[in-house]
């Protein structure tokens, strides 16, 4: 019995006693798209001469991107979002859903939108040439980088 | 950092009691109760520590109301209390409201004690009702300042806890003493686009354990007078 109780001490001493969470946000409403060739599977940039996100009567407008990596915003006000990509002569489209939470970090943190589910609606790119890595929009604070979401081969 | 000192003070006092408590349980000769599981009594309270978070600051509100009622060494608990809170955040503010409930059984180690004081380690189911409003605004958006108000009506929870204390006698008829609880395996149902976040009775969900404090005032109502050495008025 009485190692019992010194097990429930145990246990009440070696827990974490702190009351604040930490500001890790690691909240993102950017879709990280990586491109690659799809001969060698190496990155591959691409000269864009503009890439739209537009939903819910919102379109924002990227223009002149020359990246093999694209962060592209996802509409926070709804669950689907048309990025429009202009390139080489070039028109292609990529819709997306997804869900969004709302978690409070802490009070000295705030509240902030959570986008998780993410799924390709539609696309005029060749399905089997796109590739869904993670579907949640996360950044990594530490590394300030956003995990890869879509793979795009060229 | 306060309340955690408080804490870990209050273990350490609960610890010499425990030791003192086991010397004593070694005495096993003389128990002449008869009928020791009958109850003799039952004891009501409230916790201080909540009247005081209600009066003193302006983010919490909440009352708790005791009761616990003796089987021999066993103690059965009841707790209902209220609970809202509102929190200013950075970008917005919390809300929520509910009410809670816990119910569970406590092992007195003072058994033999004749005022019944108590020393006990217990367990207990807790439950609560409870809703949440959250209304903030997010101003590195993309597509420019966007203000949301988010709410969960209806939520149901519930967690566990391990709890240890004591009570003792201040006047015939009146106890005092503090519970210590490490709430653990919080669960919610119902909860929409807001993960929960501040549970009535609980605390934070995003801690697990997490610890609780009651300072509490009691009284006794007696049932029937105890045989033996127990003076339980």
């Amino acid at each position: 019995m009485s190692k019992a109780v010194l097990l429930i001490f145990l246990i009440f001493l070696s827990s974490s006693c702190f009351n604040k969470g930490d500001c890790l946000i690691t909240a993102s409403e950017l879709t990280r798209i990586d491109l690659y060739q799809k001969t060698d599977k190496q990155p591959k940039t691409i000269l864009f001469s503009s890439i739209t996100a537009s939903g819910y009567g919102t379109t924002l407008q990227l223009d002149s991107v020359n990246s093999s990596t694209l962060l592209i915003p996802v509409n926070p006000n709804g669950d689907t979002t048309r990025f429009t990509f202009n390139y080489e002569g070039k028109s292609d489209f990529i819709t997306v859903t997804y869900a969004s939470a709302t978690r409070i970090i802490a009070p000295d943190c705030g509240a902030f939108t959570y986008f998780s589910n993410l799924g390709i609606l539609n696309t005029s790119f060749d399905r089997s040439l796109i590739k869904l890595v993670n579907t949640r929009l996360l950044r990594d604070p530490v590394k300030n980088n956003n995990v890869i979401n879509l793979q795009l081969f060229f | 950092m306060l309340s955690t000192c408080n804490f870990f003070f209050s273990l350490l006092l609960a610890l010499v009691t425990t030791v003192s408590a086991f010397a004593q349980d070694k005495d096993k000769s003389a128990d002449t109760l008869k009928n020791k599981f009958l109850p003799t009594g039952i004891r009501l309270g409230t916790d201080v520590i909540s009247i005081i978070k209600s009066r003193m600051g302006n983010n919490f509100s909440g009352w708790e109301a005791n009761a616990d009622v003796d089987f021999y060494r066993y103690y059965a608990t009841l707790d209902y209390g209220n609970w809202s809170r509102h929190d200013v955040l950075t970008n917005g503010d919390y809300k929520n409201n509910g009410t809670y409930f816990r119910i569970g059984v406590d092992c007195n180690f003072l058994l033999k004690d004749p005022d019944r004081n108590m020393f006990f380690i217990g367990f207990r189911y807790g439950h609560s009702t409870f809703s949440e409003t959250v209304n903030y605004t997010d101003s590195a958006s993309n597509f420019g300042i966007i203000s949301k108000s988010i709410s969960n009506a209806g939520l149901q929870g519930h967690w566990g806890e391990l709890t240890t204390g004591l009570r003792v006698k201040i006047w015939p008829g009146f106890w005092m003493g503090y519970t210590a609880r490490m709430k653990f395996a919080p669960g919610v149902k119902g909860a929409g686009a807001l993960a929960p976040y501040d549970m009535p009775g609980y605390g934070l969900l995003s801690k697990a354990p997490y610890w609780g404090f009651n300072y509490q005032l009691f009284w006794r109502i007696p049932f029937r007078k105890a045989k033996g050495a127990l003076r339980g008025k």
